[in-house]
């Protein structure tokens, strides 16, 4: 066979090739350990030929059976032979390669701990001695006792040579590792060899009177550092002739969820129960045994971890972690990331109870969190996953798994806290606090009274811009950019038609224009409500309605270079004043440009497309309350890009007393739109102050009460 | 030979539109007009091509009876009727100006004013979550910049208008000159990718 | 009747749309799927009568029209991307989003440079000593130098916030530049007050919006009653 499979993907690849093709993983083992597969023979039980179905799955690369043989260091049956070439070849070079000094034992079998019984010592004869007083370590660890120090990974000398120094126990020439190799504590987590344990010992655990997931509800990555001893059919003793059918994943699958139903109870969740109370012996014992196990600490320190944990080191990286590995995460800050109105999938994982929790994403319980316990994705009779290859456990990886295990299973990291209890939402609080709204807002109306003062402080950009419109030149249009949605029409339009009014009282004519699809109507209906009080702006006379104006920034740069081409590209309306119209074929024609903006983001585009172009016609902006903050710096400058700023309801109220002031009392004359919404606005903003006074107040007494009842608890 | 060709146009466009800001002159001005006009009507193009996809959707759920085929009923009804409105008078008749004013004017702005109760809501859930220094703060300047807009019952302050007028041209202006600054970076990163044919997103 | 028929359906819509506080329900679906349709509608309509028409399909009648190759070069690339279906066509069917997305991104990065970097950058480089000059006199404006150093210090700082540049160090996670995490805590604050800014605007503005509707509602209802 030409191809080599990939461990990881499954897909062809080129023999010689070393790395995947399609998913760049390493298909030849870096370290001086055996090769992928050297040991893993695809041998049918007891040398008969395989099935068909097994065949196949053997052709896919599959390491059912081989799994097997290779756990449990069985010599080669004749059926070896059978093996494809590359295998052989593989394999071949891992006999050559393989630092392995016990013989037959491969590193695998090494690492699990599993090709040999672990010899009892006491009562708890895995678990007790240490590498030293307990079992010798050349046979039952081959791997434990390294051929040469050179087959260490570098971190592990680091440390070692760190340990020296120090003058620890780990200093000694016992290396680190016997010990969790020959007492099962160093065993990979479930996730390394597990694969291999269903496929291709599913016969095995099928016999076992202990079914999976029955040792004390602990996890299966937990139980397997159980003492080996009691286990009844260790993997090396079961009988060779036992290919593993179907039928047999059926049984394992049965017998895997009576496990899940007798408990009831994820094993995720009985562990952290029972962590505190009955902790591991395995994991126990690795800080009690200094020679065995160095502390955390130690391990964490900067220069000490494996390259594996390092970023960048690997040699394969995957594209992902390259791309972030010069990326510090990028978050929200804390407190606003608390406003967010929804608790969805985007929830941080940082708080407490929450990263269990999982969120349904389909069906009736869509949206809803924690409803279904994890296990039930457990329970799903599913097929056991096949793997594509031969799982290459090296030496390296084995003492990697370990430093994870035992990371993983600190006390801090394995403490999993208590699910916390979301607040149940509030249906009514919405409601509350729109009748709290509206009840303000409807005061003024039924009472007839007007208790709010008018603006004492009219801004400096409302006067600069009622001094700008009133040095407007008469002979050429003003630009009036419609550019904001309806639904901010109702602020909107009382600033604009304040300072429409103003326009028109002086007598510029007017050109209007929009790059919202809804701007041609919002810019009449503007223009009809300034009608009555001006009824000369009539189109075509004094008044140019330009319409829509498409694709945004695109076509506003083809407005600031050709106006009327970018709106029109047709001859005018005969009624059209020609005048005007001869206006439009220079953007340095307009008098000005008023741009109502609702989204800051139009207001930036304006700027950037055509005041850029030309920056010698003045620009003024009437914007939303929502817009100002984004808005101004572009006229807090002392090369400001706007001119003039009419902000939200208070700027045109604002405005509306300039447009009428009254010299002799010096108060508001003629009321306008938003002088009608003006007491309205005062009581619904002083609602709203108070409903987050009152929310602020109430947060403050319920920290107090439970800070209290803490203190009474404790 | 598709793939070259897409990115071969989106950079030529680019460089001439960019060189265009840079280098006055007749031709790059003449040859950006057309290029600037043929861009309106190919994003105008792709705009009914999206809601042409919109009334697709709506027209397969009706025909299937999916759930909810009902309210797509109403939404392809009134689709059509606005557009054989506009089209028949044009975007500036008074009856299109009446169907936006009575139509969507008071759709948009209720769902506008619920905004209000959204944030409301949402401000005292961060007070009942988070008291830190940054919630104090964002809360100390929305309390402020309130009570300086919003008139007060009976009494003007005018030293609660001056200081958030302050707030809105010194420390504001600071935070969001800051915001502006790293949205254009970010623009001009991402623009300056896609010209240089680093990022081809015009690619299905 | 005419105005009835436009207070009773706007009164309608408004109830309806306001009536989601009580939780999702039909009255807000139809609203909402009206809400669409109008707006989907009034968008197509006005494409066409705004631009495909004046400025594509119009202008095809003109003879004379033929010669701007603002006519045809549009012309092909419509056709281009109507014609994605097409197999013989669909090798260039990218080619006019190429040509959108091209031109889109010059417009953006010469825009954001020319509006926005530049005049932003010169507006935070501004002098900070209070001795001012104008008209020959001289005078303090300590005021105004305060004001510059807070804006200056806060741009700086906002930015730095945003800062996610970190090198990756050997076994411990990417950070940032020592001198940089300082820096952002303050830039924390600054956006701490530009977001409250932003906060307290859109709540009045969205105030000013329930406003209308309430006022309406006011309204209609008052004229309903005796």
């Amino acid at each position: 066979m030409a191809d080599v499979r990939c461990p990881m993907c499954g897909k062809p690849n080129a023999e010689e090739a070393e790395t995947c093709l399609y998913c760049q993983a390493r298909l030849k083992p870096v370290g001086p350990g055996a090769a992928p597969g050297g040991d893993a023979e695809p041998v049918a039980a007891g040398g008969e030929p395989a099935p068909d179905w097994l065949s196949r799955l053997r052709d896919q690369g599959s390491p059912m059976p081989g799994g097997t043989r290779e756990l449990s260091g069985e010599p080669e049956s004749p059926t070896d032979k059978e093996a494809s070439d590359w295998l052989s070849r593989i394999r071949t070079r891992a006999d050559d390669e393989s630092p392995s000094p016990s013989g037959a034992t491969s590193p695998a079998e090494d690492v699990f701990g599993r090709g040999k019984p672990a010899e009892p010592s006491g009562p708890s004869p895995a678990f007790a001695p240490s590498a030293g007083e307990g079992v010798p370590a050349s046979a039952a660890t081959p791997l434990a006792e390294p051929a040469s120090e050179e087959d260490e990974p570098e971190w592990l000398k680091r440390l070692r040579a760190r340990r020296a120094v120090e003058g620890t126990p780990g200093a000694a020439p016992a290396p680190s590792f016997p010990a969790p190799q020959a007492t099962g504590e160093g065993l990979p987590p479930d996730w390394m060899h597990a694969p291999h344990e269903d496929l291709a010992t599913g016969p095995t655990a099928a016999a076992s009177p202990q079914p999976a997931g029955s040792e004390g509800g602990m996890p299966s990555w937990l139980s397997d550092v159980q003492p080996p001893a009691p286990r009844p059919t260790p993997v090396e003793n079961v009988p060779p002739a036992a290919p593993a059918t179907p039928a047999a994943f059926a049984s394992e699958d049965d017998e895997l969820r009576g496990a899940y139903s007798e408990k009831e109870i994820p094993d995720w969740l009985v562990s952290a129960r029972e962590e505190a109370a009955a902790p591991v012996a395995g994991l126990a014992g690795g800080p009690e045994a200094p020679t065995e196990t160095p502390p955390l600490e130690e391990l964490l320190a900067p220069g000490v971890l494996p390259e594996w944990l390092t970023a960048g080191s690997s040699p394969t990286p995957p594209p992902m972690e390259a791309l972030g590995a010069g990326l510090e995460q990028a978050v929200l800050p804390p407190w606003l990331r608390a406003m967010r109105p929804v608790e969805g999938p985007l929830a941080p994982k940082g708080e407490a109870g929450e990263a269990e929790e999982r969120v349904e994403s389909a069906g009736p319980l869509a949206g809803l969190r924690g409803v279904l316990p994890p296990k039930v994705e457990a329970e799903v009779g599913r097929h056991p996953p096949v793997l594509p290859s031969v799982l290459d456990i090296q030496p390296a990886h084995a003492a990697h798994a370990e430093l994870l295990q035992r990371i993983i299973s600190t006390p801090e990291s394995r403490a999993v806290p208590r699910a916390r209890r979301r607040p149940q939402a509030r249906p009514w609080g919405g409601l509350v606090v729109l009748v709290i709204l509206v009840a303000a807002m409807i005061v003024p109306g039924l009472t007839g009274t007007s208790v709010f003062a008018r603006p004492s402080v009219v801004a400096v950009e409302t006067l600069q811009t009622a001094n700008l419109i009133n040095s407007l030149p008469l002979d050429r249009p003003l630009l009036l950019a419609v550019d904001y949605d309806a639904a901010a029409s109702a602020e909107l339009e009382a600033a604009a038609l304040a300072v429409l009014d103003h326009v028109m009282t002086i007598g510029a004519p007017i050109a209007s224009v929009s790059t919202r699809p809804v701007g041609p109507a919002l810019a009449e209906r503007l223009m009809a409500r300034t009608r009555a009080a001006h009824p000369q702006y009539q189109a075509g006379i004094n008044y140019l309605p330009l319409g829509y104006l498409p694709a945004g920034p695109i076509g506003l740069r083809a407005f600031a270079a050709n106006p009327w081409q970018a709106v029109y590209a047709q001859s005018a309306p005969e009624s059209w004043d020609a005048g005007l119209v001869a206006a439009l074929h220079a953007s340095s024609n307009f008098s000005a440009i008023l741009v109502v903006a609702s989204d800051p983001a139009v207001l930036q585009t304006w700027i950037e497309q055509v005041h850029t172009a030309v920056p010698s016609v003045p620009l003024v902006a009437i914007v939303s309350a929502a817009a100002e903050p984004l808005a101004r710096p572009y006229y807090e400058s002392a090369f400001p890009s706007v001119q003039g700023m009419v902000v939200g309801l208070a700027g045109a109220e604002a405005y509306e007393c300039l447009n009428a002031l009254d010299p002799a009392s010096g108060r508001c004359g003629r009321p306008g739109v938003a002088d009608s919404m003006w007491d309205p606005f005062g009581m619904a903003v002083l609602g709203a102050v108070l409903i987050l006074l009152v929310g602020g107040l109430a947060s403050v007494i319920r920290r107090g009460v439970i800070s209290m009842r803490r203190t009474s608890h404790e | 030979m598709r793939f070259k060709a897409s990115v071969v146009v989106a950079i030529l466009t680019g460089a001439i539109m960019l060189l265009g800001y840079f280098l006055p002159g007749i031709f790059f001005a003449s040859v950006r007009d057309v290029m600037l006009r043929s861009g309106m009507i190919i994003g105008t193009v792709a705009l009914l091509l999206g809601v042409g996809n919109l009334l697709q959707v709506h027209l397969r759920k009706i025909r299937e009876q999916r759930p909810g085929h009902l309210y797509s009923i109403f939404m392809v009804i009134s689709l059509f009727s606005v557009f054989a409105v506009v089209v028949l008078f044009g975007p500036a008749h008074p009856y299109s100006v009446w169907v936006v004013s009575e139509i969507q004017r008071p759709l948009e702005i209720g769902l506008m004013g619920l905004l209000a109760v959204v944030l409301l809501l949402a401000g005292v859930r961060l007070l009942f979550r988070r008291q830190a220094l940054g919630t104090l703060v964002f809360f100390l300047t929305a309390f402020l910049v309130l009570l300086g807009t919003a008139p007060l019952p009976f009494i003007s302050l005018p030293f609660l208008e001056g200081l958030r007028n302050w707030i809105a041209q010194v420390p504001a202006v600071a935070g969001a000159r800051g915001i502006i600054l790293g949205v254009a970076l970010g623009a001009t990163a991402t623009g300056l990718r896609v010209l240089l044919g680093f990022d081809q997103p015009y690619e299905r | 009747m005419s105005d009835v028929a436009a207070a009773a359906l706007g009164f309608f819509l408004t109830v309806a749309i306001l009536s989601y506080v009580l939780g999702d329900n039909v009255l807000f679906r139809i609203a909402a799927h009206l809400l669409i349709g109008v707006t989907a509608g009034y968008l197509a309509a006005v494409a066409w009568q705004s631009v495909l028409w004046p400025q594509l399909f119009g202008r095809m009648l003109n003879l004379m029209a033929w010669l701007d190759p603002a006519l045809w070069i549009p012309l092909i690339l419509v056709l281009l991307m109507i014609g994605r279906s097409t197999p013989r066509l669909s090798v260039l069917s990218s080619v006019p989003m190429a040509f959108l997305v091209g031109l889109a991104a010059a417009v953006a990065v010469g825009g954001a440079l020319t509006g926005t970097l530049i005049p932003q950058i010169a507006a935070t480089a501004v002098s900070l000593s209070p001795v001012r000059q104008s008209s020959g006199a001289v005078f303090f404006d300590l005021e105004s130098a305060l004001s510059n150093l807070i804006i200056l210090v806060g741009t700086v700082t906002t930015l730095a916030y945003f800062h996610f540049g970190a090198r990756p160090r050997a076994g411990e996670v990417p950070a940032r530049p020592f001198w940089v995490a300082p820096l952002a805590r303050v830039g924390e604050v600054f956006l701490a007050v530009a977001f409250g800014a932003l906060y307290a605007g859109a709540l009045a503005a969205s105030l000013t919006a329930l406003i209308d509707r309430v006022v309406f509602v006011q309204q209609i209802v008052g004229r309903l009653l005796p």
